[in-house]
């Protein structure tokens, strides 16, 4: 018997943790952290969730109707030609615009896919961050031009905005336990109980979607109560002014009124943050999104940092990415992607991006294709010009309305319908395609309204090139790829060799190795010393980012400054009224609270599951048997609805089934329900329209609803 | 190493990799039975302010163990060096005399009607590693080896949980709160 453990990675998630995995004959006996390491509920469930019984075995082609689910066995050679046929087709006779990709999770091979879109000849490329982490990126850049990090461990005071490590990574977890034995405060803002929250001294429920009021209210707080850092703001900061102006409106009693938080305890938290004087703080790329004013809320609460002066400086919040070009290096996958890019013909886009231009000094224009602009510009321009994607959730329309040109093809890795809104509806334009191939391990509902269904492996079965910050790993197989299916990637790298380029792409058709070697040419490490590796290698001669050499650099903003006021949206055309400051709204739909008197939030992560990932795995449903939507008892109450009954959750567009959980950790008044059941499809009864004006993110977490008993 | 286990509900943080990391160490199908972990809550309240205790449950392999006089049939035994208690299923005659007087509710009927429990992942006790559980929990809310003379100092915290948990679940009529 041939044992052996190797060593490779979990991939549910995009944390990656590394994990051994136990082989008995090329069979998974099991899964374990690697040494040093831990896995969670998730990472457990992985050798099921690699023994899916709905593995896509061979690429098939659909013989029924669309969706009927009949299907013909072909070779990897007939769907490559065949979907070369159909994508040169339409591109020859209409441009490659028509044809829009689109990528669900995870990440690992988004570059790649994103080069090959490029050099195929269009701009349309989307992904599934349309409603998850790009809205905070958002925010981040318009505000810090970077991503930001905590720098929890030196600080007075940590604020978790939605915070709650344990139900996903449990690094941060540990993390969150050394501070607390430190001294350290901690303010946990989130609707529900959670376990991070008994770690809080003040935890914060706000009702869903109020933070921007709650943190304009701070914001206010603080510059009366003197507690804000002048010297800072004069040096570092633009548009204070229009900030304070704007601030000033959140007095005790609106806010109060707004979040649902006694006032008591509004006074308790501002005045524990005016007496710290070192806060760090970190908001959840996909909680506070989820409203649709959720992009300008995170720039509410990114403004406490700035005018408390705890952006670039210790025990404040610190930005990952630099003006300073010696600082950002790295694996060069954005110039991968970037190589082939053709250009907006209109001018618009992301070629406009402060940082991109940035980034991309001795860009030029010169050979480079002119095409149309990329679909959703018109609609969400503020997401075209930050975003190097299409805004996705604008797909369905775009598929329908075919304006301001058409979509006839769409060619998907991984697409979870479920993710949309009213996705029934994206379905049926599916449908009305005239070509549709996606890529996924498993036949999800989206695969079976395919034309042409292709295998794609597990984290398992392939090598990957790992890049987390400083470090870098390459994982080999830890098995053989199950069945006929491929790695994503080599799925791109052979299709490119069928499809008629706009670039003569032969790095790309090279496969994954030589473009591994490619993008790593800078960092001083080589492919084979990364395979020799059993571990993560650190990037040698990385410059060790000191606290202060952002904001002495000048940041990767229009005016270089920390932008409270924000020149990028200054610059979006006055009919999409987008303001530039921070401004609160509400984010719930305006539906009659008589009819819907209660508050839908959809999402939220529970143990176990992860998107639709891990529903295919029974052994996760030992944590929750069957959808479940929590409700507080009270609320229960006044509907006679008990425990496990069945209940409707309805609103103006629809209606689920589910059982009733019974739970005081969801606020009053506030349904909860885990996304990506198949038949308790949360996201279908969300209008379609309710998205965020800013980011185009979808506002699933506050919707009117009213729930009763079946 | 020996199993004993302890539990400190005070630790817990509901994540399940307990659970999880014990289906996936015995290739449980969950079909045809649960994990030999079990993850639960509590819910007390005061007031506006909400308090949840999470825990799971399962054979602590404590001193007493009870189950081993309860059983007729002898199918219980203690392992002494490993501090595992060890049961043999080929004499079970399903009289659930066992699960009755478990303080843990840890021993379960598998389809064929014998009783099935946790081994404390025998195999790895020999190799001096931990069972699966405990080496899964990122923040030590289980751990093992330790002195546990759990039943002998009264009511422990994870039989009050548990009891609580069952009280609740009686009143309620249903299933509640699990994860």
């Amino acid at each position: 018997m041939a044992f052996e453990i190797r060593s490779s990675l979990c991939r549910v998630c995009a944390a990656g943790c590394p994990m051994n995995v136990w082989i008995n004959d090329d069979e998974i006996q099991k899964v374990e952290p690697a040494p040093g390491g831990q896995l969670c509920a998730r990472g457990y469930a992985y050798r099921n969730y690699v023994l899916r019984p709905d593995r896509i075995r061979t690429p098939m082609k659909r013989v029924g109707a669309r969706g009927e689910d009949r299907w013909q066995e072909i070779t990897w050679e007939e769907a490559y030609r065949e979907i070369a046929d159909r994508l040169n087709r339409i591109k020859r006779e209409h441009g490659a615009e028509e044809v829009a990709f689109y990528t669900g999770y995870t990440k690992w091979y988004r570059p790649i896919l994103h080069r090959l879109v490029h050099s195929f000849g269009s701009l349309n490329y989307g992904t599934e961050s349309s409603s998850c982490h790009m809205s905070l990126r958002m925010a981040s850049m318009l505000t810090f031009g970077s991503l930001t990090m905590p720098d929890m461990q030196q600080s007075d005071l940590f604020i978790g905005w939605a915070y709650n490590p344990f139900f996903s990574t449990n690094y941060d977890g540990m993390q969150l336990e050394d501070y607390r034995e430190k001294g350290g405060k901690i303010i946990v803002v989130d609707p529900k109980v959670t376990p991070a929250a008994k770690f809080a001294d003040v935890h914060l429920r706000p009702l869903p979607g109020t933070d921007g009021a709650l943190a304009l209210f701070f914001g206010n707080y603080l510059i009366q109560h003197g507690a804000i850092d002048e010297a800072y703001i004069e040096k570092y900061v633009h548009g204070y002014e229009a900030y304070r102006k704007e601030a000033q409106k959140y007095k005790l009693e609106k806010t109060a009124q707004i979040t649902g938080i006694s006032e008591g305890l509004l006074l308790k938290a501002a005045a524990l943050i005016a007496e710290s004087k070192r806060i760090s703080l970190t908001v959840s790329g996909a909680a506070i999104p989820h409203h649709v004013n959720g992009m300008q809320n995170i720039r509410a609460i990114y403004a406490l940092v700035a005018i408390t002066g705890n952006f670039d400086r210790e025990g404040g919040i610190y930005p990952i990415e630099y003006s300073n070009e010696e600082l950002n290096l790295k694996v060069l996958w954005d110039d991968f992607a970037d190589e082939t890019r053709p250009l907006s013909a209109d001018g618009s886009g992301y070629q406009n991006s402060p940082q991109w231009k940035r980034q991309n000094p001795h860009f030029t224009a010169e050979g480079r294709k002119k095409v149309r602009p990329k679909i959703g510009s018109e609609r969400f321009p503020l997401w075209s010009v930050e975003i190097d994607e299409f805004q996705s959730m604008d797909l369905r329309r775009q598929i329908v309305e075919q304006t301001p040109y058409p979509i006839r093809a769409l060619v998907g890795f991984g697409m979870n319908h479920k993710m949309f809104l009213e996705n029934k509806k994206l379905l049926e334009a599916i449908d009305s395609l005239d070509f549709f191939v996606d890529v996924d391990l498993f036949w999800t509902t989206a695969a079976k309204h395919a034309d042409i269904v292709l295998p794609a492996c597990s984290s398992l079965e392939r090598q990957e090139l790992v890049a987390k910050g400083p470090m870098v790993r390459f994982v080999e197989p830890a098995i053989k790829p199950l069945y006929q299916s491929k790695s994503d990637v080599d799925i791109m790298c052979e299709l490119a060799g069928y499809l008629d380029l706009d670039v003569d792409d032969r790095l790309l058709k090279s496969g994954y190795e030589k473009i591994v070697k490619y993008v790593i040419r800078k960092i001083g490490v080589t492919l084979d010393s990364l395979k020799a590796s059993p571990t993560a290698m650190r990037i040698p001669g990385l410059l060790p980012y000191f606290y202060g050499r952002s904001l002495a650099d000048g940041l990767r903003t229009p005016t270089g400054k920390i932008e409270l006021y924000s020149e990028t949206i200054a610059g979006i055309p006055g009919e999409y009224k987008l303001d530039p400051v921070p401004t609160y709204r509400d984010s719930l739909n305006k539906e009659s609270k008589t009819k819907y008197p209660l508050i839908l939030t959809a999402g939220g992560r529970i143990p176990g599951e992860f998107h639709s990932r891990l529903m295919g795995v029974k052994s996760t449903k030992v944590l929750r048997r069957q959808a479940a939507a929590d409700v507080h008892p009270l609320d229960a109450a006044q509907y006679g609805i008990r425990q496990d009954d069945v209940i409707y959750v309805r609103t103006n567009v629809g209606e689920i089934q589910v059982l009733a959980n019974l739970t005081y950790t969801v606020k009053r008044g506030v349904v909860f329900m885990f996304q990506d059941y198949e038949h308790a499809n949360v996201n279908h009864i969300i209008p379609a329209a309710h998205l965020d004006p800013y980011s185009g993110f979808p506002g699933y977490r506050t919707v009117r609803c009213s729930i009763g008993k079946l | 190493m020996k199993a004993q286990f302890t539990f400190h509900p005070e630790r817990c943080v509901g994540c399940a990799a307990c659970v999880m990391a014990c289906i996936n160490e015995n290739q449980i199908d969950v079909d045809k039975q649960n994990p030999f972990r079990q993850l639960k809550c509590n819910e007390y309240v005061d007031g506006d302010a909400v308090e949840v205790t999470y825990f799971t449950h399962g054979c602590m392999h404590c001193k007493e163990h009870p189950c081993l006089t309860a059983c007729p049939r002898g199918c219980f035994a203690y392992d002494e060096t490993l501090g595992v208690v060890k049961l043999d299923r080929t004499e079970c005659i399903g009289c659930h005399a066992c699960a009755r007087v478990c303080p843990f509710d840890a021993i379960q009927f598998a389809p064929d009607n014998k009783a099935i429990k946790c081994n404390g992942c025998i195999r790895n006790l020999r190799r001096d590693r931990l069972p699966a559980c405990v080496m899964a929990c990122p923040r030590r809310a289980l751990t093992a080896d330790e002195k546990n003379d759990v039943v002998k100092q009264g009511l422990c915290a994870l039989q009050a949980e548990l009891q609580q948990y069952q009280k609740q679940r009686a009143g309620s009529g249903g299933q509640k709160g699990e994860g």
